[in-house]
């Protein structure tokens, strides 16, 4: 594998993040203004993905909330922990059942635009994933969800 | 049967049951169930069957009704207040709530701020389930039947709140399904797939007297353009129907329309054989009963 960013001491490496989202990951989990390194990759050559993002993180580690919140934006990515310049933990993200207030609902006619949102996940007949609103029942494509409460 | 939400929350045997106590009030069942109860009746959007109907059926059952027709005279409206505060009092005044919003998910709100029953009495485009199982119930009483019914659906099949409960109800009861709509106002192709995995046969039409000759029942909408966002400008003409559609009619067709109606089920129709939709709504008054008697039960 080519190396496209400089090795971490320790931190978390989240690779094949389907491109485009790496920055969404950034702005939720409030790496913007904080004082941790950050590396991005962005548009990268990809077998499974076609171009994918990674992250890599210096010094920073993610509670179960956060990997829930990220697997909203990567499902299916590479989430690696790094101490020493060691793998010691390598798991596949995978989405939960239900996303609480985090994902906007399209539904310009849905009550919780004014509260918080609560979504859960299921895959249509083309195994492509998709959430469905709690209040309003009405599904979306993951993909075409665009707006965030982060 | 704690609440009614959404009609997916009923099985197929709470629907049957409910049928059938609805057919004794018919018959002229008495009971007073309610009797010593308030219903907080929420109409925060205009009605006038789903309201009087619900505040009738209310009342033949002995119980009390407090809440208002309309939602301007409310803190919500004048004070700011937000909905789900508005809903969590009037949720500590009475036993139960029945309310109707505009917005999709009002109801499921309403559910999860408070501790009473909650009846969905329409919520914005989303869901009427009330309004389905009397749908459901003109069937079986007009049909005799439930099972394997050729249900012609007309109209705008994409914004209509009943045409989405109804579809989710005839998937219970494996109805044959003959949907005629202009392109624009079909349903999208996940609840096309739904119906597929359902083994529901469904097909698509352009107007009904192609397939008129097939149906037991056929249902009109209204096309909803106050729930249409994006100026949707699409010609509606070839989806109403005149006295002529019905010359080759099955005699045991019969119109159903949750009304209100407009240009697509014209008053030459209200003295064919094959009119329904007026006793469809009485109809209403019994299937409301028997849900508030289950309810409470």
């Amino acid at each position: 594998m080519k190396k496209h960013i400089a090795d971490l001491e320790n931190g978390i490496n989240i690779d094949h993040i389907p491109h485009g989202n790496a920055l969404f990951i950034i702005q939720a989990l409030h790496l913007f203004n904080s004082d941790k390194q950050v590396g991005v990759g962005l548009n990268l050559p990809s077998n499974r993905l076609g171009r994918k993002d990674l992250l890599k993180i210096a010094e920073y580690y993610l509670n179960d909330n956060d990997k829930q919140m990220i697997s909203l934006f990567a499902p299916n990515a590479t989430l690696s922990v790094i101490k020493d310049y060691k793998v010691i933990e390598k798991m596949v993200l995978s989405l939960p059942k239900e996303i609480n207030n985090l994902v906007i609902c399209p539904n310009k006619r849905c009550v919780s635009k004014q509260y918080k949102s609560k979504f859960i996940t299921l895959t249509n007949r083309k195994q492509e994933i998709k959430v469905k609103c709690h209040y309003c029942e009405q599904e979306f494509l993951l993909d075409n969800i665009k707006q965030y409460n982060i | 049967m704690h609440n009614l939400i959404s009609i997916s929350d009923l099985s197929k045997n709470e629907i049957l049951n409910i049928l059938n106590l609805a057919n004794e009030f018919k018959q002229g069942r008495v009971s007073d169930i309610l009797s010593k109860r308030i219903i907080a009746s929420c109409f925060f959007e205009a009605s006038t069957r789903t309201r009087l109907s619900f505040d009738s059926a209310i009342q033949r059952l002995g119980g009390k009704v407090i809440g208002f027709a309309d939602s301007n005279a409310t803190s919500l409206a004048n004070k700011g207040e937000s909905l789900s505060d508005t809903l969590k009092i009037i949720g500590a005044y009475a036993d139960a709530m029945i309310i109707r919003h505009p917005q999709d998910g009002a109801a499921r709100l309403a559910h999860d701020v408070c501790n009473i029953p909650i009846i969905n009495a329409g919520d914005g485009a989303n869901q009427h389930p009330t309004q389905t199982l009397l749908d459901l119930f003109a069937i079986m009483y007009t049909q005799g039947r439930m099972e394997e019914i050729n249900l012609g659906i007309m109209g705008d099949l994409k914004h209509g709140r009943t045409v989405r409960s109804l579809i989710d109800a005839a998937k219970l009861f494996n109805m044959n399904l003959f949907l005629i709509a202009p392109k624009e106002l079909r349903m999208d192709h996940d609840q096309l797939f739904s119906l597929k995995q359902a083994s529901i046969s469904y097909s698509f039409h352009n107007n009904a007297e192609e397939i008129i000759d097939k149906l037991d029942c056929l249902y009109l909408t209204r096309v909803q353009r106050e729930r249409f966002i994006d100026n949707e400008n699409i010609n509606f003409d070839s989806y109403c129907i005149n006295s002529g559609t019905l010359d080759k009619a099955k005699p045991n067709l019969k119109i159903l329309h949750p009304l209100p109606r407009r240009e697509e089920l014209p008053e030459v129709i209200d003295d064919t054989p094959f009119a329904h939709y007026f006793q469809q709504a009485a109809d209403g008054l019994y299937v409301r009963m028997a849900l508030l008697e289950i309810l409470f039960t």
